[in-house]
């Protein structure tokens, strides 16, 4: 069953993997390139999950994942943090703004897709 | 009437149930009237009856609870149809069943459930509480019930128990215990049942306390008419003892007797102990087979038995059976003995003791074995301790007997004298009024006409008393002395030493003392001696003027007389010797006093001479009654006098005046003693060769001050003259020995007090100087004590030192100049006055002679200016005028001989500093340079430090940055080489395939070397936190198995696991150790070939061990330290081969310690490798690296 998977990421490396892996399964994948479009994105698509990264330009991750949480309208669509932030430390901030999950980067496609997949049944 | 009221007081409980009221409260309605009545009547009577029968039982049964109990539950189970009833007593905290009735299985059940706490039963708690009746009409409908334990339940249960009613056993306000009554039925019992048992309860209460009283008054009848048995027969042996004084058998026979008796003991014995031997001295009851053996005679007990024992710790011995003793066990021939003849079992013997002395031991017997009680042993000791009174009586009363006796024989002896002797003792010491009675005494008892007495005076005799001679006689003989010889009666007693008797001296040819008694006429002259050691000192002589000779009898009678005499004299010679010798006493004794006078003066005044020389010369002068005293000291060759005492005459003082030397002639006592060192006596200076010679000194001492007699007595240290005491008389008188002997002593104390003095200087000497090193001393170590406390701040330091030179050197200012710029300045002060101060604030000194700290910076050592006023070259300043600055002394401080500073003292006064001082203010320079030297290189510690912390943390920032950049694209490589080999982008060829899982592997060892450089940056920059939660060991080791299990499977590897069967739960950062232990399992599977890889965990003592052994090419020696260094790999030729990045051990065993735990290795070459961590099982807090 396709669902509508909104992915955060400046890199388009990066998003251009999330397209295939996507797109691989069905999966519609928006896309936003920074921490403010993502809020807009979000509010717009109200998609059935969100990828977010960490280190956005104009808005970060962190900032990005709290607005999107204190929407009462979006606040039930899980997010999954994607970042390669690994320090301690950095996963209770990505828990503390409101994600649902979290994921270090370098991730392995086939489990995150396992990950994905745990919050979209 | 009674009924009733009883039934008020039954409180009415509040939640009774409602049936309970029902039932009690309304007449059934379909009974008749009559019927009613006859049931009441009926039941009234039967618990009358009920209770007449209680209260037979308890009339019937004094003391005896038990029946009255039983007799009060039956009635009560009866009347109120309970199935069970029962009497607890309550100890005022268990209550105790005290009867119980009921059926069988029932009672089998209570009486094994032993007391029960008030807790243990629903109504207990009530009745404990205050109630007096507990009366549950259901015990199923409780609200308890439900809640309730056990019990409540088990007896519904069990024995159909619904119905409970209990009622309380109380006097006044105590809790005696309680009747309890149950039903099988739930059916409450009636007010009027209820009522009757609260009857019931009143009279077992009655009976409760009748017993209470009636064992109480059985008791004390028992305790009563015990104490009087045994005061009658204590009265008994009393009585026995008064009446046969000084007969002991009758008294111990008597005391046995009762013993045996009241004791309740088969026979007794009493025994004699003296100089180690035993002997009976009374027996009752004995059997004749013992008794025998003692009437052999005294015994030595041996030390195992009773009377040994007695012996031995003269403390009562109590063998209860004698058979078990281990004595007799032992085969004790006495004990056997006792068994065998006499049948002893239980044996009490009770020493007898005089002041502390074992005189005899008390024995009971019993041929059974029965301990005698504490108050038979006590009773038997009052016995014994009678004994020895009774035995103390006798011995007394025998010796009164025997001195009575000696004391009438004397006494008769002594009548005879009596009236001499009471001349004697009226007059002890008047000899002369004892021999005048004896004489006149003499002569009237053998009628004789005159008598005398003829005493040796000196060599000769004289006669000393006379009576009825004629005056001419008496003048007469005053002259002669008479000697021994045969013209006289007294010089043939003299010469014979016994009585002589010349019946006519007309008659007598060899007698000559004609002349005297022609002038006495007597004719018939005798002579008795007065002996003393057989030795006549005198005669005793008495006269008839007609011829008619003394009788025997007489003459004896005039013995008794002489014999009295010398009695008399020697009295009076011992009374005379013993007031000589007191006289003697008494001045030595204030000689004595006198020289502790002095001695205590000596004390009281250490170091200080002149009191002592006053005390000694005043107390000498007047001790030897002399008028004045002098004591002189030599001083060289000379004399000074250092002591007057006496109203010496002015001129002649002007002579002697102290302090001034003086140098006697040779032949003036003073310089005759000095050369002797023997004191000397001038009995009269006028007549001494000093004084003939005209020697001033004698003549002043002549002429001036009367001086007649003089001693000099001379003072000498180890034989040594220092000085001389002399004391003069103003008068011809010479000075006794004694006198002599004293002022000697004093001179010797004197001399004692001179040496004390000088010690006494000397080690206040020695003081003062140790206290002043001492004084530098302690001001050095505080500095250093400052130093080392306050090493990187300098000026506390210098304001110390400045301080402690200022004190100890006693300067009224104190700088330490510093450097600043080319020029110095002051960087600490002392005593610097806020003005003076503010003058100097921006003064600055360089090298120069113009003042103090600018010449000791130029000569690099200590400038000493002793008054800048004297000092030519000094260029005086305003500042210097204004504090009036005289003396200055400058130090520098030296690092390396180059002055780095100087410390100034000075004072507002010319005073030079002593050496000593500039050699302290040196010490304290030095110490300044050390303080500055330290704190200089501290700085540049700290500061190397500041930056070497800068530049670390800067590389950690560097590779977190760098770590997390190259995650990136990490991402993307190993993403998209995931995607291919998925097949998302279709099917690749198999070489593709090949060369992508090349890519891929590469990809993730490059991530691995990432992730450990991360980690070891995290490390070091102290980024590393534990997260610390509860895990698995177990899990640990499963996680890390399967991980690496495919890895080991594709070397063709054996892996193993041993786990214990129970590991203990962990807490810790179950991440970080899956990691270690990866690591571990991971390198062993890389390095080795071929066998196995064993994964071992045990635990013990509160902590882990995870160890992972291989059958690689182990690890040499020298390399095994190195393996734990970072980027570092045993071979570096094989990290080509293998890989790695050689951080993996070095994170290890940071994490592994980060847990307080240890990272170890095992391994030979070619024998393989065991790596091992042990980790606390609980990690509550993270260990930070040293």
């Amino acid at each position: 069953m396709t669902k509508r998977i909104l992915v955060v990421e400046d890199q388009e490396d990066n998003r251009q993997i999330l397209r295939d892996l996507l797109g691989s399964v069905g999966h519609e994948m928006i896309e936003a390139h920074d921490g403010e479009a993502a809020v807009a994105q979000a509010a717009k698509h109200k998609p059935d999950l969100i990828l977010m990264d960490i280190q956005l330009p104009v808005m970060d991750g962190y900032e990005a994942t709290r607005r999107i949480k204190a929407n009462p309208e979006l606040r039930a669509i899980p997010i999954i943090v994607v970042t390669s932030y690994a320090l301690s430390g950095d996963e209770e901030k990505a828990r503390a703004a409101g994600c649902d999950a979290y994921v270090t980067k370098p991730y392995s496609p086939r489990q995150l897709l396992a990950k994905l997949n745990e919050f979209l049944k | 009437m009674k009924k009733r009221r009883s039934m008020t007081t039954v409180p009415k409980r509040r939640n009774a149930p409602k049936a309970v009221r029902r039932r009690s409260s309304s007449p059934a309605g379909r009974e008749t009237k009559l019927a009613r009545l006859t049931r009441e009547l009926h039941e009234a009577a039967e618990q009358q009856t009920a209770t007449s029968d209680v209260l037979k039982v308890i009339a019937s049964s004094p003391g005896d609870l038990a029946p009255v109990f039983d007799a009060l539950v039956e009635r009560a189970m009866r009347l109120c149809e309970a199935a069970y009833g029962h009497v607890y007593t309550f100890d005022g905290e268990l209550f105790h069943l005290a009867v119980a009735h009921g059926e069988r299985r029932y009672l089998d059940w209570i009486r094994q459930s032993g007391p029960r706490p008030p807790t243990s039963s629903l109504t207990f708690v009530r009745i404990v509480a205050g109630e007096s009746v507990a009366h549950i009409g259901d015990i199923t409908a409780e609200p308890s019930y439900r809640s309730s334990k056990s019990r409540a339940r088990t007896i519904v249960a069990e024995f159909g128990i619904r119905t409970v009613l209990t009622v309380a056993l109380r006097k006044e306000d105590t809790l005696l215990g309680t009747i309890v009554l149950y039903r099988q039925d739930a059916r409450p019992f009636s007010d009027k049942q209820i009522a009757l048992v609260t009857n019931f309860a009143s009279q077992a209460v009655i009976a409760i306390e009748n017993t209470r009283l009636l064992n109480e008054l059985r008791q004390r009848t028992t305790d009563l008419s015990e104490a009087l048995e045994q005061q009658t027969a204590t009265s008994e042996v009393l009585r026995v003892i008064s009446s046969s004084p000084g007969e002991l058998e009758p008294v111990f026979n008597a005391m046995l007797a009762n013993a045996v008796q009241i004791c309740e003991a088969n026979f007794g014995m009493l025994f004699r102990y003296e100089d180690g031997v035993v002997r009976a001295a009374a027996m009752l009851g004995v059997p004749p087979a013992f008794a025998e053996f003692w009437q052999r005679g005294p015994q030595r007990p041996g030390r195992q038995t009773a009377l040994g024992r007695n012996i031995e710790t003269k403390q009562p011995v109590h063998i209860v059976d004698v058979t078990a003793d281990p004595a007799y066990v032992g085969g004790e021939p006495v004990f056997v003995a006792a068994v065998k003849l006499g049948g002893f079992r239980t044996i009490l013997n009770v020493p007898m003791l005089k002041d502390n002395e074992l005189i005899g031991v008390l024995s009971i017997y019993r041929q059974e074995v029965r301990a005698f009680t504490d108050k038979q042993i006590e009773l038997v000791q009052n016995f014994a301790a009678q004994a020895v009174i009774a035995i103390e009586n006798t011995r007394l009363l025998k010796e009164l007997r025997q001195r009575t006796d000696d004391l009438s024989e004397s006494l008769q002896q002594q009548t005879a004298a009596a009236d001499v002797l009471k001349v004697i003792s009226r007059s002890a010491f008047d000899l002369q009024t004892v021999l005048d009675t004896l004489t006149e005494s003499a002569a009237r008892l053998s009628d004789a006409e005159m008598s005398a007495i003829t005493r040796q005076i000196g060599t000769a005799f004289y006669h000393v008393t006379n009576y009825n001679f004629p005056p001419d006689w008496i003048d007469f003989t005053k002259t002669v002395s008479l000697e021994p010889g045969r013209g006289s009666v007294v010089g043939r007693v003299l010469l014979e030493s016994k009585s002589v008797q010349v019946p006519d001296v007309l008659n007598d040819p060899e007698y000559t003392y004609l002349e005297p008694a022609r002038k006495a006429g007597y004719r018939t002259f005798l002579g008795v001696p007065l002996l003393r050691e057989g030795k006549p000192i005198g005669v005793i002589t008495l006269g008839r003027k007609t011829v008619a000779p003394f009788t025997e009898k007489q003459i004896e009678l005039v013995s008794t007389f002489a014999d009295q005499a010398v009695i008399a004299i020697e009295n009076v010679r011992l009374f005379e010797e013993l007031q000589k010798r007191t006289e003697e006493l008494s001045e030595s004794l204030e000689q004595q006093t006198a020289t502790s006078e002095v001695l205590s003066v000596i004390s009281s005044s250490p170091g200080e001479l002149q009191p002592v020389f006053d005390t000694m010369l005043a107390k000498a002068t007047e001790l030897c009654e002399a008028s004045y005293g002098v004591m002189w000291l030599r001083e060289g060759d000379a004399f000074r006098t250092a002591a007057l005492h006496g109203a010496l005459p002015a001129a002649y003082l002007e002579q002697l005046r102290s302090g001034t030397q003086f140098r006697p002639g040779p032949d003036v006592a003073l310089a005759r003693v000095a050369q002797t060192r023997k004191p000397i006596q001038i009995a009269d200076m006028r007549e001494s060769r000093g004084y003939l010679d005209g020697d001033p000194l004698p003549v002043a001492a002549v002429d001036v001050a009367g001086i007649r007699t003089l001693v000099v007595v001379p003072m000498l240290k180890e034989n040594e003259f220092v000085g001389s005491i002399a004391i003069y008389r103003q008068e011809v008188r010479p000075f006794t020995d004694k006198q002599i002997e004293l002022v000697t002593n004093f001179a010797a104390q004197a001399v004692i007090a001179i040496e004390n003095v000088r010690l006494l200087n000397e080690l206040r000497q020695r003081t003062d100087d140790l206290g002043e090193s001492l004084q530098q001393q302690i001001a050095t170590a505080d500095v250093l004590k400052v130093i080392s406390r306050s090493t990187f701040d300098l000026q506390t330091v210098l304001d110390t030192l400045t301080a402690s030179a200022a004190r100890l050197c006693e300067a009224d200012i104190v700088n330490i100049w510093r450097p600043k710029g080319a020029e110095f300045e002051i960087s600490a002060s002392h005593h610097l006055s806020p003005e003076h101060k503010e003058l100097l604030q921006n003064l600055t000194q360089k090298p120069g002679r113009g003042s103090c700290v600018g010449r000791t910076l130029l000569e690099g050592k200590p400038v000493h200016i002793h008054d800048i006023y004297n000092d030519p070259e000094y260029a005086l300043t305003n500042v210097l005028k204004l504090r009036r600055i005289h003396t200055m002394l400058g130090v520098p401080l030296l690092r390396e001989g180059v002055p780095i500073g100087v410390m100034a003292l000075i004072r507002t006064e010319v005073r030079p500093f002593t050496d000593k001082q500039i050699e302290l203010v040196s010490t304290f320079a030095d110490q300044a340079v050390i303080a500055i030297e330290n704190v200089r290189l501290f700085e540049e510690i700290q500061d190397k430090s500041r930056q070497l912390a800068e530049a670390s943390k800067h590389k950690s920032q560097f590779l977190a940055n760098m770590s997390h950049e190259l995650r990136t694209p990490m991402n993307a490589i190993l993403g998209y080489t995931e995607l291919i080999l998925d097949n998302i982008y279709g099917e690749p060829t198999e070489k593709m395939r090949g060369v992508l899982t090349r890519v891929q592997s590469n990809g993730k060892h490059l991530l691995g070397l990432i992730n450990d450089v991360l980690d070891l940056s995290k490390i070091e920059a102290g980024q590393l936190t534990l997260s610390l939660a509860d895990y698995s060991v177990k899990d640990i080791v499963h996680n890390v198995f399967s991980s690496v299990e495919s890895l080991a499977k594709n070397k063709k590897l054996a892996l193993t696991i041993d786990l214990p069967p129970k590991l203990p739960a962990a807490h810790g950062d179950e991440r970080r150790l899956t990691q270690v232990l990866l690591n571990l399992v991971g390198n062993s599977i890389k390095f080795t070939d071929k066998g196995e890889v064993a994964i071992k965990a045990e635990a013990a003592n509160g902590s882990f061990t995870l160890s992972v052994r291989d059958t690689g090419p182990g690890i040499a020696e020298a390399d095994q330290r190195k393996i734990f260094e970072e980027f570092q790999q045993a071979d570096s030729s094989t990290t080509k081969e293998k890989g790695g990045t050689g951080l993996g051990l070095a994170i290890s065993k940071r994490i592994v310690e980060m847990h307080g735990g240890r990272l170890w290795v095992d391994s030979r070459l070619g024998q393989g490798s065991t790596f091992s961590f042990n980790v606390p099982l609980k990690v509550e807090r993270q260990v930070e690296p040293t």
